[in-house]
């Protein structure tokens, strides 16, 4: 595998990618490090406004790195880094001065457009989702409430019609209603998962990114997840995670397949999964690796 | 917003008060051993190693103090490293979460911080008060109640480390369970028991409390263990409290003595169990 | 020296014969080792016990409330001490937590990583030298520094009549409650922050993600994510430095001034349990003085005792 596979124009070829004016979140040309060790390679994705976007690809090839990317988590960690273009509504989000000056030294001439330095306001448009639920050491309620809190001043009855609808969306409001001020650890795992998207959702972000949500859920839990998500896209960009193909056929508008770091394939779900243009991407939707 | 510049402003305040007080704790203790250093370095002759403690005005060493120190340290050492080492492994291979395997366990937490002047005394109590004198057996008991919680914890950690695939396969060939212990279990855990000991001796080298009023201190020169006995930290508790220039000259060597001492050990310690993980 | 017996097992099973028999004393050998452990707890308790009866009995309730330690009239009351020891201690965690906290947090949180682990690593090592280093600095460089550059000319400037005035009233000397309380911090404070570090770093990386994921800054995270997380570890670590400070001897009996009547000023001196029998347990010379002194080790024991059980159960409970 060679990066010639999924050049630009290669992509271009065989997609029909969402309208630009339409996208919500764009990742251009993205390189990732960790530390000297490159995992992504000249990785674009192109998020449409209230569509679900999949990532599907073997363990390791790249999924979560990416995603990392997309919310800027990843700088939290200051051995890694990430060298291309993130733009939210059109602006760029990746515009810290490492970044920049990796851009000038691969050779890129683009003038970026900033969105502004503030990440606490970025991560707060772009809201994420982990594969285990990342439930605070606080009641429901404060879960749910924690963002809402750092962002906006809200008046108590705010917060607890932010806190409800929350809770609704996410489908997890008719399990909880009764016990708002327990804590978030005393629910069950796929309830806690559900905390999370309503902790992420209170904020009212733009996208939602999902890194493996449902892996560590049963079917039941999975299903609710799945029909909260549906229900979501309608106010909402998401880009979701998944190993489980049928969930993504399922659910999702677009798919992008990944391998070893490459996007190899992007284009709309049915297409995809009905006549892959690359050999890899037939292996691995029939099952005969990763 | 400005609520937000609000935050961002305090977040920044936040960085600088952590950054701050790393400095300055950074920079404190700094200052102590730069001065331990700087005071105790120019006394630091051969003659401290040859010589005996010194009366006032008089040239001396610290050798019968040193001396005193390492015998009352490797005998307590002895007792609580076999001790220690069959207490840990009690807790962990054969107490089985009993109630009884609990309480020792929780016991042997909280003596492992009681304070060491508490040991000393009642070390006085059982061994000094009943035979009427002070001895260097008495100090090193005192020293071995201090270092015996640290061998028994590490052990039962260390132990419990060990994966149970191993105790099975010993005893799928047929091992009774203390040879499997023993020939096995002690084995594979080895470097951590050795990192046990070594915190153990760290933590006594440097006690002071305890030895004041069971090996009491000693002028002279002495190995045997029934008589009192000197040892570096309280001839350096006797030489800073004293007015004498010379004396307290001696008591920053010791100081600086037992810091490097101390020192050395605990690195020791942290490169065996590196080597152990690896 | 002590590790042959680890290294060769084969000697040792020469001595534990395999065989039922050998099997039951090996074992046997090992459980006496471990119930050793109660034996010298119970032991401890029962010997100062013993030992500090005859002043219980002698001074009754009074031993607890009067602060007049006089051997010579051989009358024993231990407010002082024991006042002296709550406050020193007290004190010093005072000073020392905020800064514990700072470090950690700074080395989890915003250190650059190449600084991270040395320092990291110093401050473990700092944790382990004997007290008597930071008694004797303390003896000879702060009380010194302190007198001359705090003591004195706040003595000079400040009327003794005002609030403050009365707060730093002594004789201006550096051994006091103050600097006491001083060298305790420093004390306990690389102890708290080595441990408060590995404490913060047991929070999953995921949950940290996920706030900041949400926007929180750095200081929103610390305060309301990672500190909760590991809440109860934490002030079972605070109990562990409190007891500590409290049980500590050699660090304050070189500074602290010895004097048993009851501190009137934070510049006063003043002594606490440990220094006090540290003193004069050798040179006690009546029953009753060394029966005082064995009550006051009791009094410590139990309310060091108090503090670590609670402290040994909140952090048993983390998990
Ligand atoms: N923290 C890390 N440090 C170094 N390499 C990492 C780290 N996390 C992931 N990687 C590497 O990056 C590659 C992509 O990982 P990841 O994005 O987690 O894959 P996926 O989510 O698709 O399974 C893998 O080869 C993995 O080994
Ligand atoms: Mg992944």
């Amino acid at each position: 595998m060679t990066n010639k596979d999924n050049t630009v124009e290669d992509l271009e070829q065989f997609i029909a990618p969402p309208a630009a004016e339409n996208l919500n979140l764009e990742a251009r040309n993205l390189d990732f490090y960790y530390g000297t060790h490159q995992t992504l390679f000249n990785v674009s994705l192109p998020v449409e406004r209230n569509k679900i976007t999949a990532l599907i690809g073997p363990s390791g090839c790249g999924k979560s790195t990416l995603l990392r990317i997309l919310n800027r988590i990843y700088a939290l960690y200051p051995q890694q880094y990430a060298v291309g273009r993130v733009l939210l509504d059109g602006k760029d989000i990746l515009t810290d001065h490492d970044t920049l000056t990796r851009l000038k030294e691969r050779g890129d001439t683009v003038t970026l457009d900033p969105l502004g330095d503030d990440i606490s306001q970025i991560r707060a448009r772009i809201g994420m989702v982990f594969q285990k639920p990342t439930p605070f050491p606080m009641s429901i309620y404060d879960n749910v409430a924690y963002g809402v809190r750092l962002h906006f001043n809200k008046s108590r009855q705010e917060l607890d019609q932010i806190v409800e609808r929350s809770l609704h969306r996410a489908a997890l409001w008719d399990e909880v209603k009764d016990k708002l001020k327990e804590s978030g650890l005393s629910l069950s795992g796929g309830q806690q998962q559900r905390l999370c998207v309503a902790r992420g959702l209170a904020v009212e972000p733009e996208v939602l990114l999902l890194d493996e949500p449902a892996s560590a859920l049963d079917p039941v839990s999975t299903a609710r997840l799945e029909e909260t998500l549906m229900e979501l896209k309608k106010d909402l960009s998401i880009v979701i995670v998944t190993h489980n193909l049928q969930q993504a056929a399922r659910i999702s508008d677009y798919t992008g397949f990944m391998y070893l770091g490459n996007m190899i394939e992007f284009c709309s779900t049915d297409r995809l999964f009905a006549r892959p243009k690359t050999r890899r991407a037939r292996d691995y939707l029939t099952g005969r690796f990763g | 917003m400005s609520s937000n510049l609000k935050r961002r402003f305090i977040n920044k305040v936040f960085v600088a008060l952590c950054s701050l007080s790393t400095l300055l704790a950074v920079g404190m203790l700094a200052l102590i051993l730069g001065s331990l250093i700087v005071n105790g370095a120019g006394g630091l002759h051969l003659s401290v190693f040859t010589q005996d403690q010194p009366s006032p005005g008089m040239s001396g060493g610290l050798r019968n103090a040193i001396i005193g120190s390492i015998a009352m340290c490797v005998v307590a050492m002895i007792i609580a490293v076999v001790l220690g080492i069959m207490a840990g492994t009690w807790l962990s291979e054969y107490s089985r979460n009993s109630k009884y395997g609990q309480a020792i366990h929780f016991l042997n937490d909280v003596l492992l911080s009681v304070p060491s002047i508490l040991v000393g005394l009642f070390v006085y109590e059982i061994m000094v008060r009943p035979f009427h004198g002070f001895s260097a057996f008495a100090g090193a008991v005192s020293l071995a109640l201090l270092a015996m919680p640290i061998v028994t914890r590490t052990t039962y950690d260390m132990l419990q480390l060990q994966p149970n695939t191993l105790r099975e396969a010993g005893m799928g060939l047929g091992a009774s369970q203390g040879l499997v212990i023993r020939s096995i279990i002690w084995k594979a855990a080895a470097p951590g028991l050795l990192t046990g000991g070594l915190l153990g001796f760290a933590r006594i080298s440097g006690e002071t409390a305890p030895l004041l009023f069971t090996a009491l201190g000693n002028q002279f020169l002495t190995l045997n263990m029934t008589e009192p006995m000197g040892s570096l930290p309280t001839t350096i508790f006797q030489f800073a409290m004293s007015a004498y220039d010379d004396w307290r000259n001696l008591a920053w060597v010791g100081a600086l003595l037992i810091a490097m001492a101390v020192l050395t050990i605990n690195i020791l310690g942290r490169v065996m169990t590196r080597g152990g993980k690896r | 020296m002590s590790d042959s017996a680890l290294s060769q097992p084969s000697r040792l099973n020469r001595l534990f014969p395999s065989g039922s028999f050998g099997e039951m004393i090996f074992r046997s050998l090992c459980f006496s080792a471990a119930t050793l452990t109660l034996v010298a707890m119970a032991g401890i308790i029962v010997a100062l016990a013993i030992g500090g009866w005859p002043a219980f009995k002698a001074f009754g309730f009074n031993f607890f409330l009067s602060s007049e330690w006089n051997p010579v009239s051989e009358v024993y009351g231990a407010a002082g001490p024991i006042i002296g020891t709550l406050i020193t201690a007290f004190l010093a965690l005072l000073l020392a937590l905020p800064l514990a906290i700072g470090i950690s947090v700074f080395l989890v949180e915003f250190c650059p990583r190449i600084l991270a682990r040395p320092i990291a690593v110093a401050v473990e090592l700092l944790a382990g030298i004997p007290s008597i280093v930071y008694g004797m600095w303390g003896l000879f460089v702060l009380a010194p520094w302190f007198a001359h550059y705090i003591q004195f000319p706040l003595l000079i400037h400040v009327s003794p009549d005002t609030w403050l005035g009365k707060m730093v009233a002594g004789v201006p000397n550096g051994a006091n409650i103050l600097t006491a309380s001083l060298i305790l911090a420093i004390m306990i404070l690389p102890y708290m922050a080595s441990v408060f570090r590995e404490l913060f770093l047991t929070v999953p990386a995921q949950v940290r993600e996920a706030a900041y994921g949400l926007g929180a800054t750095p200081f929103e995270v610390v305060c309301s994510v990672i500190i909760p997380y590991v809440k109860r570890g934490l002030i079972g670590v605070i109990m562990l430095g409190l007891g500590r400070a409290l049980g500590e001897t050699m660090a304050v009996t070189f500074i602290i001034g010895n004097t048993h009547s009851l501190p009137h000023s934070l510049f006063d001196s003043g002594s606490t349990i440990a220094s006090t029998i540290a003193n004069e347990f050798t040179e006690a010379t009546s029953e009753m003085h060394s029966a005082a002194l064995t009550a006051l080790g009791l009094v410590l024991f139990m309310i060091t005792f108090m503090v670590l059980i609670m402290a040994r159960l909140l952090i048993g409970k983390r998990s």
